[in-house]
């Protein structure tokens, strides 16, 4: 208490320099609170929208299934891993695909593409591409006549939208299959090698044509309700998928490509090559691991980040410590008085510690509160920006300002302001600590 | 009874240029209830002297004991210790904490000393009111006078009943009527209290009312006057 009370009342006697001091590390700490804010809320815009519009947060393959994308690499009988990991807390929503290479063509014009087969209602529940259809409609359930297709894919292939579209493709036995089908949607996702390359079918017809006779799919794709139970949600599916891995490891999943074959389809190149082998386990991956370079973006704006925290750092202990050195240096007479009266080193040391530790405290108060406030405020009330922005052009993320307040975007600021209070004031208790009671006596 | 004893006291100042020999080889001895003065002109050695048995500096030679324990080889944390259960100071000017009341200033070393709260408020009470100052307990530094800053100062030098109070020209900034009112109430205190004081002066008021005169020159004793009044 004896301490406490003379430093606040040693703080206040230049009560024009202390304000100002507090004013500018809450400034510091208001605009750094902020900026956090405002890019995990960009961050967390951008992950959502990845995830949502495709990826989902999980996909669970066959092991190497993304090195060939080949219908080799399957699922058998999914139902059984949907009915396991549908209880795990966390899972809001889960379906099957089936991927296949193929080739599209309408009129005189055809191009390679990646096809996927669907179930509209429940690709619904974990994705939002449904949103993605700007003419037309999405894919109904069970559909086998009906086709979706990218809006560069369109335009390329002059195909217009009730228009009719023959795909072809190479079923899982080696022969060569092909259906006409009507457009009858157009979508753009956003992602312009999607609406470029992808079209989308009834998981019913790909099945079919595919040769997996509604036994098997290429993946399952999980949604769950939030990225930060992203770790938890993936263990609990590791731990579910164990007792499946022994299930596919007994069946003969090496199905071999009978054929060689290098096609080139359009923008796509494709190479398949005979006696490709599959491993036979399963495998988890993470958003984090199907988009890797969504992290490396991520990881290049906290680096970012990080450099701008330590300029504001260093600017917020620069002030601290010159306050600090001003507040001790034209006191070191009454530092002798102090010394005269019995007071030790260390105690004097404690003394100017907690009237830094004061300073810095009222300014995280005072910052962390505006900081916070302001970026609640505005996730309430999201700020509108120019669209025209490249970034907003390609439709991932709304043209927002719209902060997302974490714990993590408070504790890094808040770890600052304790490093300052504890690394500002140790030179000038050196200094003080260096010179004898007649020393500081003398001085006036 | 012994207060302060000094030993072949040399105090050499090692600056940048040549070294300035302050003491050479002073002994000295204040018994309990003494009211000394140690005076000479500047550059004598009067402040260093009174340094020295404040422990607020190290001699180069010599051996220093306050209440019979001998202070050469004390660690800095052990001499604040001694500071603050035996000694008292009264500094020349700017001798209080500005930020911290007439009260709070005169508390503040039984406050470091951890005296209870009840004790401390009847011990300071009774302190300000010998020297006049109860009714300006809380006015800050600032709001008193030179005179009265110096009678605070000597509350808080007595307030903890120390074995010595050393005091560094205390009278230097004070007019002469001033400064004798203050020497009076010293004296009643020493009286009262049987507070030993050892002063450092060029203040004839302050040479005149001391039982004891200590004449310096160039480091050394040149006389000791007893009862000079």
């Amino acid at each position: 208490m004896l301490f406490t009370g003379m430093a606040w009342k040693n703080l206040w006697r230049n009560k024009r320099r202390t304000s100002l001091s507090i004013l500018l590390i809450s400034f510091c700490l208001t605009a750094l609170i902020f900026l956090l804010c405002m890019v995990h809320g960009f961050q967390e815009e951008i992950i959502k929208s990845s995830i949502n519009t495709y990826t989902g947060y999980f996909q669970i393959n066959r092991k190497g299934f993304f090195d060939n994308e080949s219908l080799a690499a399957f699922i058998e009988k999914p139902d059984a891993i949907i009915q396991e990991i549908s209880s795990i807390p966390h899972i809001k929503a889960v379906t099957t695909r089936i991927l296949s290479l193929g080739l599209v063509g309408g009129g005189n014009n055809s191009s390679g593409c990646l096809i996927v087969g669907i179930h509209p209602d429940r690709e619904a529940q974990v994705t939002t591409f449904r949103n993605g259809v700007i003419k037309g409609r999405f894919l109904e359930p069970a559909e086998q006549n009906a086709i979706i297709i990218g809006v560069d894919m369109a335009q390329r292939l002059d195909l217009p939208l009730q228009g009719e579209a023959t795909l072809l493709l190479l079923s899982s036995t080696g022969t060569i299959e092909a259906v006409n089908l009507q457009v009858v949607g157009i979508f753009d996702s956003g992602n312009p090698a999607f609406n470029r390359n992808m079209v989308m079918v009834s998981q019913s017809l790909l099945s079919q044509l595919v040769g997996y006779g509604n036994t098997k799919v290429s993946q399952i794709v999980v949604a769950i309700d939030h990225n930060r139970h992203l770790e938890e949600t993936a263990q609990a599916i590791s731990e579910k998928l164990r007792k499946f891995q022994a299930f596919y490891t007994d069946i003969d999943s090496s199905t071999k490509i009978p054929i060689d074959m290098i096609q080139e389809f359009g923008d796509v190149y494709v190479k398949m090559e005979k006696g490709i082998e599959f491993e036979k386990k399963l495998e988890l991956l993470s958003w984090k691991e199907i988009l890797p370079a969504l992290v490396d973006v991520v990881q290049l704006q906290n680096i970012v980040l990080k450099i701008i925290l330590t300029a504001v750092f260093l600017a917020a202990f620069i002030i601290v410590l010159n306050v600090t050195i001003m507040g001790v240096m034209e006191r070191k007479r009454e530092f002798g008085i102090l010394k005269a009266m019995g007071m030790r080193s260390s105690q004097l040391a404690k003394l100017i510690f907690m009237e830094s530790l004061m300073m810095t405290g009222a300014a995280f108060v005072i910052g962390t509160t505006l900081g916070t406030g302001i970026s609640l405020l505005i996730s309430y009330f999201p700020i509108a920006i120019s669209s025209d922005l490249p970034l907003f052009k390609l439709g991932l993320i709304e043209p927002l300002i719209k902060p997302f307040v974490t714990i993590k975007s408070l504790l890094q600021p808040a770890i600052a302001v304790c490093l300052i209070a504890i690394l500002a004031p140790l030179w000038p208790i050196w200094e003080i600590s260096k010179l004898t009671p007649t020393e500081t006596i003398r001085s006036v | 009874m012994l207060v302060a004893k000094a030993e072949g006291i040399v105090k050499i100042y090692k600056g940048n240029g040549l070294p300035v020999h302050a003491l050479r080889g002073l002994d000295l001895e204040i018994q309990e209830g003494d009211f000394t003065a140690i005076a000479g002109p500047s550059g004598s050695g009067k402040t260093t002297l009174l340094n020295l048995i404040g422990t607020l500096d190290t001699a180069t030679e010599g051996k220093i004991f306050i209440d019979n324990q001998d202070i050469s080889k004390l660690l800095p944390y052990e001499l604040a210790d001694i500071r603050l259960r035996k000694l008292g100071f009264i500094f020349q000017f700017h001798n209080l904490i500005p930020v911290l009341t007439c009260q709070e200033n005169a508390e503040f070393v039984l406050l470091l000393q951890g005296c209870p709260a009840k004790e401390r408020k009847e011990r300071v009470d009774n302190v300000l009111h010998d020297l006049g100052l109860l009714e300006l307990k809380h006015r800050f530094p600032r709001e008193l006078s030179g005179g009265q800053q110096q009678r605070v100062a000597i509350a808080r030098a007595i307030v903890s009943y120390p074995k010595l109070v050393l005091a560094d020209e205390p009278t230097a900034n004070l007019d002469s009527k001033t400064g004798q009112a203050l020497i009076s109430l010293m004296l009643d205190l020493n009286q009262k209290y049987k507070t030993t004081f050892l002063f450092s002066t060029h203040d004839p008021i302050v040479m005149e009312a001391a039982k004891k005169l200590i004449l310096l020159r160039d480091g050394k004793i040149v006389s000791t006057l007893n009862s000079v009044k």
